[in-house]
């Protein structure tokens, strides 16, 4: 005797059962469309006789009182988790890379030097190197963010399961340009307080390299999650 | 606290032993497995056991390769080295046994 395997007329009608009760994440659907075939397949094996639509009733019983509501709950969970766990990785992995050290490195070479050169260089060409320098180091790490901020705009609209959750991912792209201009706007206000234009220069310098960590962090955990959601899904 | 809500707690510890010895396995496969080897002890549901396999996927333990079989797609879960390691330690098993409830 043959066993019953669905066809896909049959396998459509199971996708839209599983949609109508509110699973509208494709990587969910998929996860819960082969477990629900193969418990109606089963049940139709063990008995012929059993209508397929009766065996979709039955099938979804097995699923408990709530249905597939805990099953997207839990997805949801476990992409947040996984998207933390990949954001922090590339934090760690951003950091430890030559260029950003080398970049580190040449941030807080340069406060010292700036107050030598402000006490012994001052109208010297050296002294206007270095604020250059800094000026520079601000500059280019506010494009790239710049740049990584219009990459990712959209991006994790990808991943959306129209929860709060992913909202939070959304506005930590959004937040990209906003932030180092609220900086700017601070410290210009702090550092005309202090009198320290410095330490203002240092801030700042300091602020656009972790504001650009960050920006490169999230956009590799959007390429990581990318890279996933692909392999995990077929065209 | 019943016998029920400890074989719960115990469930992933299950999952990587069955993962062991069966290699490779798809989530129907799995809670059918779980089923037969309770012998009907706890009511599992379908529900019961993708939280586990997904938080096992998070903590790097399983991972996950997708096949079109019978005209969808299947999601088969495997072990990784480290859930390989955590599979064949007895003392681990206890422990994450415990840390589960």
């Amino acid at each position: 005797m043959n066993d019953i395997t669905l066809c896909e007329y049959q396998l459509l009608e199971l996708k839209q059962f599983i949609r109508k009760r509110g699973i509208r994440e494709e990587d969910v659907v998929i996860e819960i469309l082969d477990h629900f075939a193969c418990k109606v397949e089963e049940l139709m094996n063990s008995n012929i006789h059993l209508p397929f639509e009766r065996a979709i009733q039955i099938a979804h019983q097995s699923f408990g009182k709530s249905g597939f509501r805990p099953m997207i709950v839990n997805y949801e969970k476990h992409i947040q988790k996984m998207m933390w766990q990949i954001f922090k990785n590339e934090c760690k992995k951003v950091v430890l890379s030559p260029k950003i050290l080398f970049l580190i490195a040449y941030v807080i070479s340069l406060y010292p030097l700036l107050q030598i050169g402000s006490k012994y260089l001052h109208g010297n060409w050296l002294f206007d190197a270095e604020l250059i320098g800094f000026g520079l180091v601000v500059l280019v790490t506010l494009l790239y963010s710049a740049v990584i901020f219009f990459k990712t705009k959209d991006g994790f609209q990808l991943f959306n399961f129209n929860t709060n959750k992913n909202l939070l991912w959304q506005k930590q792209v959004m937040s990209i340009p906003k932030i180092p201009l609220i900086a700017v706007i601070v410290g210009i206000s702090l550092g005309n307080k202090l009198g320290n234009p410095d330490l203002y220069f240092f801030l700042l310098c300091c602020f656009s390299v972790l504001t650009l960590i960050r920006s490169l962090a999230i956009y590799q955990t959007y390429l990581k999650m990318e890279e996933q959601f692909s392999t995990n899904k077929f065209a | 606290m019943g016998k029920e809500k400890i074989i719960k707690g115990s469930l992933s510890v299950l999952i990587l032993q069955l993962l062991q010895n069966n290699r490779v396995m798809y989530g129907y496969e799995i809670t059918k497995a779980v089923k037969e080897a309770n012998k009907g002890k706890m009511q599992l549901s379908e529900a019961d056991l993708y939280p586990t396999l997904h938080k096992l996927e998070s903590e790097g333990r399983i991972e996950t390769e997708s096949l079109l079989i019978n005209g969808r797609v299947r999601r088969y879960y495997k072990l990784t080295q480290q859930g390989n390691k955590a599979s064949i330690d007895p003392l681990a098993i206890v422990k994450e046994a415990i840390r589960s409830l």
